[in-house]
């Protein structure tokens, strides 16, 4: 069974955490307790072992070196007026990747955009329907406004390649474009 | 092997520790007011004033960052990183505050992201592992030293970070556990616990390791001596 508030005790006291009373107290009890001269080993020896890397030499890059880069980068920052880092960051890529996705996600959209105004009015075409010839070509102030009547999806339209697409003009009159109904 | 004799000779290192005499204060009163007038000079544009703070924090940054990330390159980006965001951010900084404790949260925190991106793309490959070896065994030139340094990296690597964390700024940055508590913006009895926590698995670990080596030693030695 451990002795959580020893160990405690010990851990302060071979980092010089105790003060002078309670580090006589705690001597007082290693000489009298070999089990808590045997757990003191211990516990200096690990601490000595961790404060090796105290002895850590100077880091790879010498101070002067990273004072260039970073010099360098604020520099950069200044000169340029946005916030380019010259750190070779895999945060710089990740922010460049982002900015490439953001365009293509852009260019997407504004394809769709196009398409739907364009294309859209013949999607009938992809039923295999036979394309209805309508009974009147709208014209473009006509192509405003796509409904699908009884309530079923566009989908679920052309899953039935019978639905009945109308355009709602401006002035709200009803142009049918097939002439076929959906039985629904 | 250690006696009730040897317990004197204790490490005090400790801000609560009983060595700190009249000139040990005296020389941190002066150190803090010429980083003080370095920090004012830095604020009000002085190049120079902001590379002698630099040179001063670079080691202490670096393997700051290098005890979260174990990556020498990493490393160098994070510390680097971590001076230019003091540099954007000097301007707004409170000279009252410790900057030492600031410096080293944002040395952290970045070190954190830096680590949470790695770990997220995880996939270290050999080479890289080999290269950071070498890169080790180059920077430690005392091969034995380089030995124990390894292994305490090695158990160390094995802590949670939580708990690694506030033990290499406490023990082996020799920081207080007030400042420590304020880098990382928890309570004091919440640093004192996860210290205690994480110096018990450091322990735990290292004294397992020793004493896989010391019988590692003996078989080696039974095995020359027939």
């Amino acid at each position: 069974m451990r002795d959580r508030k020893l160990e405690s005790r010990l851990e302060e006291y071979v980092t010089g955490d105790l003060d002078t009373a309670e580090a006589a107290e705690l001597e007082t009890r290693l000489a009298a307790d070999p089990a808590a001269r045997a757990l003191h080993d211990e516990v200096r020896a690990a601490h000595e072992a961790l404060v090796s890397l105290r002895d850590r030499p100077q880091p790879p890059v010498a101070a002067d070196e990273a004072l260039a880069h970073i010099q360098r980068a604020i520099a950069s920052n200044v000169f340029s007026g946005k916030p380019r880092l010259e750190l070779q960051s895999s945060a710089t890529r990740f922010y460049r990747r982002l900015a490439v996705a953001a365009v293509l996600l852009c260019g997407m959209s504004l394809g769709l955009v196009i398409h739907s105004q364009f294309v859209a009015p013949d999607a009938g075409d992809r039923t295999g329907t036979p394309h209805a010839t309508p009974a009147s070509t709208p014209s473009d102030a006509d192509r405003e406004f796509f409904v699908i009547t009884d309530g079923v999806s566009a989908l679920d339209w052309l899953d039935q390649s019978g639905g009945n697409l109308v355009t709602l003009t401006p002035t709200d009159s009803i142009i049918p474009i097939f002439s076929e109904t959906s039985g629904r | 092997m250690s006696t009730a004799g040897s317990l004197p000779i204790r490490l005090l290192t400790g801000t609560h520790g009983v060595t700190e005499g009249v000139t040990g204060t005296d020389r941190k009163a002066e150190e803090k007011s010429a980083e003080s007038d370095l920090l004012r000079r830095a604020q009000a544009g002085d190049p120079e004033a902001f590379g002698q703070i630099v040179t001063k924090h670079w080691k202490r940054a670096y393997w700051t960052a290098y005890d979260v990330l174990y990556d020498y390159d990493r490393a160098q980006d994070v510390a680097q990183e971590a001076f230019v965001k003091v540099h954007r951010a000097i301007h707004s900084y409170d000279l009252s505050r410790d900057f030492a404790s600031w410096l080293y949260r944002i040395v952290l925190n970045v070190a954190i992201d830096h680590k949470r991106k790695r770990d997220r793309d995880r996939s270290v490959p050999t080479d890289k592992i080999n290269e950071m070896v070498d890169a080790r065994r180059a920077v430690v030139e005392d091969q034995e030293r380089a030995a124990t340094i390894e292994q305490v990296e090695v158990v160390l690597q094995q802590l949670p970070e939580k708990y690694r964390v506030p033990l290499t700024l406490k023990d082996i940055d020799g920081m207080s556990v007030d400042e420590v508590a304020a880098i990382l913006d928890v309570s004091y009895s919440t640093v004192r616990w996860r210290l205690h926590k994480a110096r018990r698995l450091f322990r735990d670990k290292w004294t397992r390791l020793a004493q896989r080596d010391a019988r590692a030693d003996e078989k080696k030695r039974e095995g020359s001596s027939t």
